[in-house]
């Protein structure tokens, strides 16, 4: 009997030691910062996962990622990414049930809102932002939750 | 005849040109007849917020050709405050747009996922749009895009 209760209360501390960090490296954001175009054939993302999906959902014959940010994200916090040519990104992070998050997503540029969302992600999830202009494209960021 | 017929009409036009004639037909026309309507479809052509709303129905449209909708296909499209979509099925794409901040903005837009729910989406520069994919390896994707410089 004593046994079977060591052996639970060691189950429960090892369960309750692994949640914390769990819930942390879930609220990790990753942003791939990626110029479309139709210059050229170039397809350069550090994750091919995502060619397919580029090359079926856009008709741009050229993507370059630029940068890749990871974002650790707190709740309530907003965390600002500088993106090119002046564009800005502010993420927030609004909500968390540990399941699912509700973020904010704005790309900015000389004060005005190029995209302003709220989103209700489940972990993982991938969503796409994109269409500001740039001089040599057009700018797509793939927003990546919960990896 | 002829003679008496061309001095009657002679007189007669006379008469209505007669500016005192004029402006005492100008003020009873004024206070008896409303203005006429100018014609309005050029007007209505003329206004941003039909623009933008043809240039966003044009944008669904080429989507809904170009990549094939599965039925149910969107049934409602709400308006400024709330906008819904009841979609999908696998390997299908939903789609919404919506007309810059100044114009209209859209709340709470459900697309057929689990995932992702969009909350809230709004633009300062130009009409948005907001679709969704489902590709084969069950991974989902959601879209959210801007067109700046219109569509």
């Amino acid at each position: 009997m004593i046994k079977r209760t060591m052996l639970a209360i060691c189950f429960l501390a090892l369960f309750l030691q692994a949640l914390p960090a769990q819930a942390q490296t879930s609220n990790r954001m990753i942003v791939t910062i990626v110029v479309a175009s139709n210059e050229g054939n170039d397809f350069n993302l550090d994750n091919d996962a995502y060619r397919d999906k580029l090359i079926q959902l856009f008709s741009y014959s050229s993507y370059t990622q630029e940068d890749l940010k990871k974002l650790d994200m707190s709740l309530g916090e907003t965390q600002s990414l500088d993106l090119l040519e002046g564009y800005t990104l502010s993420l927030t992070l609004k909500e968390d049930t540990g399941a699912t998050i509700v973020t904010r997503a704005v790309i900015t540029k000389s004060g005005k809102n190029y995209i302003d969302t709220e989103l209700s992600i489940a972990k993982p999830g991938v969503f796409f932002m994109g269409g500001p202009t740039l001089t040599s494209g057009d700018l797509i960021l793939i927003l990546e939750s919960g990896y | 005849m002829d003679e008496l017929k061309n001095l009657y009409q002679s007189w007669i036009r006379e008469e209505v040109e007669n500016p005192e004639v004029q402006k005492t037909r100008e003020i009873f026309l004024r206070e008896h007849f409303e203005a006429a309507s100018k014609p309005s479809a050029w007007a209505l052509f003329s206004m941003p917020v039909f623009r933008f709303a043809l240039a966003g129905c044009l944008a669904a449209f080429i989507i809904f050709k170009v990549v094939g909708i599965d039925h149910p296909t969107p049934t409602t499209l709400l308006d400024q405050t709330e906008a819904k979509i009841d979609l999908v099925s696998k390997d299908t794409i939903s789609a919404l747009e919506t007309k810059p901040d100044f114009v209209s903005r859209a709340e709470e837009i459900h697309l057929n996922s689990n995932e992702i729910q969009i909350k809230k989406l709004g633009s300062q520069v130009g009409p948005t749009i907001a679709f969704q994919k489902n590709f084969p390896d069950d991974v989902q994707i959601t879209v959210l895009w801007v067109f700046p410089k219109g569509v």
